[in-house]
């Protein structure tokens, strides 16, 4: 029996390979940049809480990283760059639909 | 027993029942993620919200320099309007969600400058005497012929799309008459003033509908539209939700001509016209009193 973790569809390890040990060279995927993505300015309700923003857009806070992806100048670190006055671009779901797929 | 007829047409529109509907109001959130969502301005999906859109390129209402919003009736632009107390069974009733977007104009105006055609004529009979070089003239008559305009509109957003349907809503109703179960059944269809460029030139010119065409070209975009929808409910919420407006598809660009014809009743030209007092400008001035209006 293999004793490897096979992440699920909607972490962003989810294309990387898993050694028996270790994570390999984290494999990440490319959210795609759409010209009608909304801008959204953080505010003090999603503030250091992607998770909560992906749960209420996506209704899976399992998605907390996609902000960090399709913002990669904005978002350095995924959760303390969620400051308030950030100004990041959210996918829409169908985008997202295309990647977890 | 008579059945009792419930679809007057009141002239407060208070039983206006057979309208168009109403679009619900502002829905409440109905989770807690929705109202963080609500709060943050976002739809769920991350979808696009109609506030985003629904810029105004078309400006409704002109400004002074100073900031005031300048009155209908002050603006230059030309208008077609309907009498205050007939404005209230039509765009001015707040219970008819499809004209009512024309209220803060008080009636159509045209966003951008027509082409208006008025011809004002004299007629001559000729008398072909026999063995004469000249033939002669007799007076018969003058009159003032139909007023055509042409004009564009163009919808590259919401609320120029529902200013749009109700612009075109608008003018059909004004070729209809008041018919059936209505209070004012048999009335003929209302009439109309012109306004614009100030009233020395159109003097709130009292006029009816003879003609509206609006041509529909194949080779634009078609937007769609909540018509009917109350914009100032709908900000925030998501595009496409049904639950707002009539979805219409409208033009992106395109084109109507109306064609008005100047009446003036028998009495008010008998006891206000002469034509000292309309060569003088006695007959313009005032533009919405009783004896203003003569072209």
């Amino acid at each position: 029996m293999s004793d490897t973790v096979q992440y699920d569809k909607t972490s962003p390890y989810y294309k990387t390979a898993v050694n028996q040990d270790y994570l390999d060279v984290a494999s990440l995927p490319s959210v795609p940049k759409k010209l009608d993505d909304v801008l959204f300015t953080v505010n003090k309700t999603y503030e250091y809480r992607p998770d909560l923003l992906a749960y209420d857009l996506y209704g899976d806070p399992g998605l907390w990283w996609v902000f960090a992806l399709r913002n990669p100048n904005a978002i350095q670190d995924p959760v303390f760059s969620m400051k308030i006055g950030t100004q990041i671009y959210l996918p829409k779901k169908e985008t997202l639909q295309g990647i977890i797929s | 027993m008579a059945s009792t007829n419930t679809d007057n047409y009141l002239p407060d529109g208070s039983s206006q029942t057979q309208g168009f509907t109403q679009q619900q109001a502002y829905a409440a959130p109905a989770s807690s993620s929705a109202a963080r969502l609500a709060v943050s301005g976002l739809v769920a999906g991350a979808s696009g919200v109609l506030s985003a859109v629904a810029g105004r390129v078309f400006n409704f209402n002109f400004k002074e320099a100073n900031g005031n919003t300048v009155s209908p009736e002050s603006d230059w632009r030309v208008r077609v309007s309907l009498q205050p107390e007939t404005a209230k069974l039509f765009y001015n009733n707040e219970k008819n969600p499809l004209l009512y977007p024309l209220s803060p104009t008080n009636g159509v105006v045209f966003p951008y400058t027509p082409q208006i055609n008025i011809v004002h004529s004299a007629r001559y009979g000729a008398n072909q005497l026999t063995h004469a070089n000249y033939a002669s003239y007799f007076y018969e008559g003058s009159e003032v012929s139909q007023i055509n305009i042409a004009t564009d509109f163009t919808v590259q957003n919401i609320v120029e799309g529902v200013y749009f349907a109700a612009v075109i809503h608008f003018f059909r109703s004004m070729t209809k008459m008041f018919y059936g179960n209505s209070l004012l059944a048999g009335t003929p269809p209302p009439m109309v003033y012109l306004d614009g460029y100030g009233e020395a030139y159109l003097p709130h010119v009292p006029c009816v509908v003879t003609q509206f065409s609006h041509t529909m070209p194949q080779d634009v975009d078609y937007i769609e539209v909540p018509v009917g929808a109350n914009l100032t409910n709908v900000a925030g919420q998501q595009i496409n939700n049904s639950n707002f407006g009539s979805r219409t598809r409208l033009p992106t660009f395109s084109s109507i001509q109306l064609t008005l014809q100047p009446v003036y009743s028998r009495s008010n030209i008998s006891r206000n016209f002469t034509l000292e007092k309309f060569a003088s400008g006695g007959l313009i001035q005032g533009s919405t009193s009783p004896i203003g209006g003569f072209l």
